[in-house]
């Protein structure tokens, strides 16, 4: 009995050592990955025992039927007892409805003592059970059937067979089951959630995976607070950030002050409202400061149970940098297009307006561009040019030549006729085909006029010229007949000095003769004729030699007063005429020749006499005017006609029956030698006033 | 009777001469002429001429030339120029040169007669002021004498 009770407490205390070990087991419980593991564990641990069995059956799923999950030992290793039984341990089967015990078990709920023998021919279908329990010695062994729950419900019963088992085994028993049904409840629930676990890891490690590779950026914010609570390698790229430095920060952060309003940045306001997975674009900042524009989707979506907001950025900097830039370009063309005082067109194939510009516009007389879209030549300009221009576009439309500054004469809208230089090049597209044209026409009217003008101004200045050079040809030729007449006349003196000689001899002649004194008187007056003409001629010549030969002037200072009397008293003037003489007190000497002055006035006095028919005055006055002193010489003869005023001082020009117009001219001459005018006023019947200017200061 | 004064006319015109000759010899000068410079210089050379009417252009030299040496070497000649082409600087040239008058062609043949009167005048005028001063010479040397101071 000792032996026996020494034995059931070593039963005992086993199997309360194998309770421990499975309260130690249930507390690693995590590494343990399934529930056979535990039922491996249970049959290793028992096998270390020779004084009890353990056997575990499940329910199998008609729960009807029990299958072993787990026995020790000695079940296992025995293959007599499971030949004997005609059930190999790995296969066991037990139909309940056969055992009483094992009915109560399952479906009572109990824990059970009963003889292992009984147990056995209730579950044994063979006819060999007796001779097998008799072998095995099973007659006095007794076993504890105890139901395993899960989740409260019956799902396998524990067989505990012991040597010798007392009440107390079967309390340890049925603590035994609990505890196990314990730990295979944790572990299930364990094993759930690992799955869940597993594949919750499997779906965020390839969501990881493309979250990481995406070329967009991808920021996931708390859609609640704003706060950033992931973001993959191409979001720390585009705002230049550690991850580091961007989990963890509000959202509005990573945008420019100007896309931020209130407390989270704007796009982030629309995406959490009506714009939910709606592509729009804002702009980040760089931790450097740089601001780049990015497009932005957003989808909300929840990560265990918080709402996050994930937000796709791309960065469209340089697109939008490209489309500026197309922009900006595109606006210079409009600017330097609507400003250019050149037309500019462009036409399709057909010769149709495809774009035009300002100047264009105004040109054709539409209200803007937009109105000559479609329309040809034909419906602005005059049929001749507008087939012209047709003709010319067609043509470069067929083979590509383009037309460079041709000059065309072109009707504008309002009826003004314009010159233009046209340029038409065509335009192809990327193939190389030609889709129509562009010209430029730069309307040069008024360079045109312009050169027109020159045209004409340049062959009027070839008229100017061919007049001076013939002016300059017949001074020439004049100057040569001057000098030429001086020569003569030089040598016409010599006969002239003879003839005077010879009337001489001639007149102490017939002084002397014989004759009668009318006769004598006759001849006398003959004689007088002679010597007359002969002064004439003389005269003549000294005119000629006047205007044609070189004079050397000296300029000194002379009182006016003197020689003008020197010229009156030189001069014989009929009594018929009245000469009177008025020279201001204080006109002051002038730097004149008083030579060349003495010839002019005598020049001017004289034909002031012979301009006086009959009777009449002349007037000489001397008076300082400004800076100027002038002296005029005024009669009140025939005067001069209007139209031979400007040529009275031409040399050659004379209206007098006696005279080779040589007189003023030189007159003239000499005077503007001096530096000084002379000018004319006349009026035919009343007289003419010669006027010298001769300025004071030299 | 008076010695007739000599005058000698130069100028390449022969008629002139010829008219000139007539006329001067006409009022009781005796006349000589030249046609050229050259003739001219030997016959003063060879006379003594009391005045000459020089023409200002010679075939052989310039009036002006002639001039000068007949003025150097006969200054008490009187020399009347006549020119066919007059200008200033001629006529001052020639009376710098020793011209005693300056005509000009086609002169009048009274102021040609009345400028040879003239000048002849002045020659004789000045011959005379010449021996009064040699005769007053001689009366105060004759007055010194006499009056013995010496």
């Amino acid at each position: 009995m000792n032996n026996e009770t020494k034995v059931d407490v070593n039963a005992f205390n086993e199997l309360l050592n194998a309770l421990v070990f499975l309260g130690n087991v249930s507390t690693k419980i995590l590494g343990m990955p399934d529930v056979n593991t535990v039922f491996k564990v249970l049959e290793k641990e028992s096998s270390k025992s020779l004084l009890y069995n353990m056997s575990i059956f499940l329910l199998a799923n008609s729960g009807s039927r029990l299958k072993i999950a787990a026995a020790s030992e000695f079940y296992r290793k025995n293959k007599i007892f499971e030949h004997l039984l005609g059930v190999s341990l790995e296969k066991l089967r037990i139909n309940i409805a056969k055992s009483s015990l094992l009915t109560q078990t399952v479906n009572e709920e109990k824990t059970l003592e009963a003889i292992f023998a009984d147990l056995i021919r209730e579950i044994s279908a063979s006819e060999r059970c007796d001779e097998v329990i008799r072998m095995f010695g099973l007659q006095k062994r007794r076993v504890i059937l105890s139901p395993l729950y899960r989740h409260k419900r019956v799902f396998g019963i524990l067989i505990i067979d012991a040597i010798d088992s007392t009440d107390q085994s079967v309390t340890v028993a049925k603590i035994f089951a609990q505890q196990i049904s314990t730990v295979i409840e944790f572990v299930e629930k364990q094993l759930k959630y690992k799955k869940t676990a597993e594949k919750l890891r499997g779906y965020e490690e390839k969501y990881r995976a493309s979250f990481e590779k995406a070329m967009d950026a991808i920021f996931l914010a708390d859609a609640e607070t704003g706060i950033l609570v992931d973001c993959n390698h191409a979001a720390c790229k585009l705002v230049k950030r550690k991850k580091s430095e961007i989990v963890g920060q509000h959202q509005r952060t990573l945008h420019p002050p100007e896309e931020v309003a209130g407390e989270f940045s704007k796009t982030f306001t629309l995406h959490l409202k009506e714009d939910e997975g709606q592509v729009l674009e804002t702009k980040v900042i760089t931790k450097d400061g740089e601001v780049r524009d990015v497009e932005v989707k957003a989808n909300l979506v929840e990560i265990a149970g918080r709402k996050i907001l994930q937000g796709i950025f791309r960065d469209i900097t340089e697109t939008k940098k490209m489309e500026r830039e197309l922009i900006h370009e595109r606006d210079l063309l409009q600017v330097l297009m609507d400003n250019i005082p050149d037309t500019i067109y462009f036409k399709d194939v057909n010769s149709r307006f495809t774009r035009i510009n300002l100047a264009q516009a105004r040109m054709l007389g539409v209200k803007s561009p937009e109105e000559a879209v479609g329309k040809t030549d034909f419906d602005f300009f005059t049929l001749e040019h507008a087939k012209d221009a047709y003709i010319d576009e067609q043509k470069i439309v067929r083979t590509g030549m383009p037309i460079v500054s041709k000059v065309e004469r072109i009707r504008r809208a309002d009826g003004k006729f314009l010159w233009v230089t046209a340029t038409k090049v065509p335009i192809r597209d990327s193939a190389g085909r030609i889709v129509g044209i562009v010209g430029i026409s730069r309307d040069i009217t008024e360079t045109k006029q312009m050169q027109d003008e020159l045209e004409h101004y340049s062959k009027h200045l070839e008229e100017i010229v061919e007049q001076r050079t013939t002016e300059l040809r017949r001074a020439e030729r004049l100057a040569a007949i001057g000098e030429t007449a001086a020569m003569v006349g030089h040598d016409l003196r010599n006969p002239l000095q003879s003839m005077l000689g010879t009337l001489y001899l001639l007149r102490e002649k017939i002084d002397s003769a014989h004759c009668e004194s009318r006769d004598k008187q006759e001849f006398e007056g003959l004689l007088k004729r002679v010597d007359e003409e002969i002064k004439y001629m003389n005269k003549i010549i000294s005119d000629l030699q006047d205007f044609a030969g070189p004079t050397k002037v000296n300029l000194t200072e002379t009182d006016i007063n003197d020689v003008i009397k020197d010229t009156l008293a030189s001069i014989t003037i009929p009594k018929t005429i009245n000469v009177s003489v008025m020279i201001s007190k204080s006109l002051p000497k002038l730097m004149v020749d008083p030579t060349l002055m003495r010839r002019v006035l005598t020049n001017l006095i004289l034909n002031a006499v012979q301009a006086i028919s009959d009777t009449g005055k002349i007037g000489i006055e001397a008076f300082i005017n400004g800076e100027d002193a002038i002296i005029n010489i005024t009669d009140t003869g025939v005067g001069i006609p209007e139209e031979n005023l400007p040529k009275i001082f031409q040399p050659l020009f004379t209206t007098k029956a006696k005279g080779q117009g040589f007189g003023l001219a030189t007159c003239k001459k000499l005077i503007n030698l001096q530096n000084s005018e002379i000018v004319v006023k006349s009026e035919v019947g009343k007289g003419s006033t010669f006027s010298i200017k001769i300025p004071l200061k030299r | 009777m008076e010695k007739k004064k000599n005058i000698l006319i130069v100028d390449d015109d022969e008629t002139i001469l010829d008219v000139i000759k007539d006329i001067l010899e006409l009022k009781g000068y005796s006349v000589d002429t030249a046609r050229t410079g050259r003739e001219a210089i030997q016959k003063t050379k060879a006379k003594y001429y009391n005045l000459a009417l020089l023409d200002i252009k010679l075939p052989d030299m310039e009036g002006t030339n002639l001039l000068s040496k007949i003025h150097r070497d006969i200054p008490k000649m009187m020399k009347i120029m006549i020119t066919g082409y007059a200008s200033l600087e001629n006529a001052v040239d020639s009376l710098n040169l020793g011209a005693d008058a300056y005509l000009m062609k086609p002169v009048e043949t009274e102021k040609l007669l009345r400028t040879v009167e003239e000048k002849l005048k002045e020659q004789e005028e000045a011959e005379s002021m010449n021996e009064e001063k040699v005769s007053e010479w001689i009366k105060s040397r004759i007055r010194k004498i006499e009056s013995g101071v010496s």
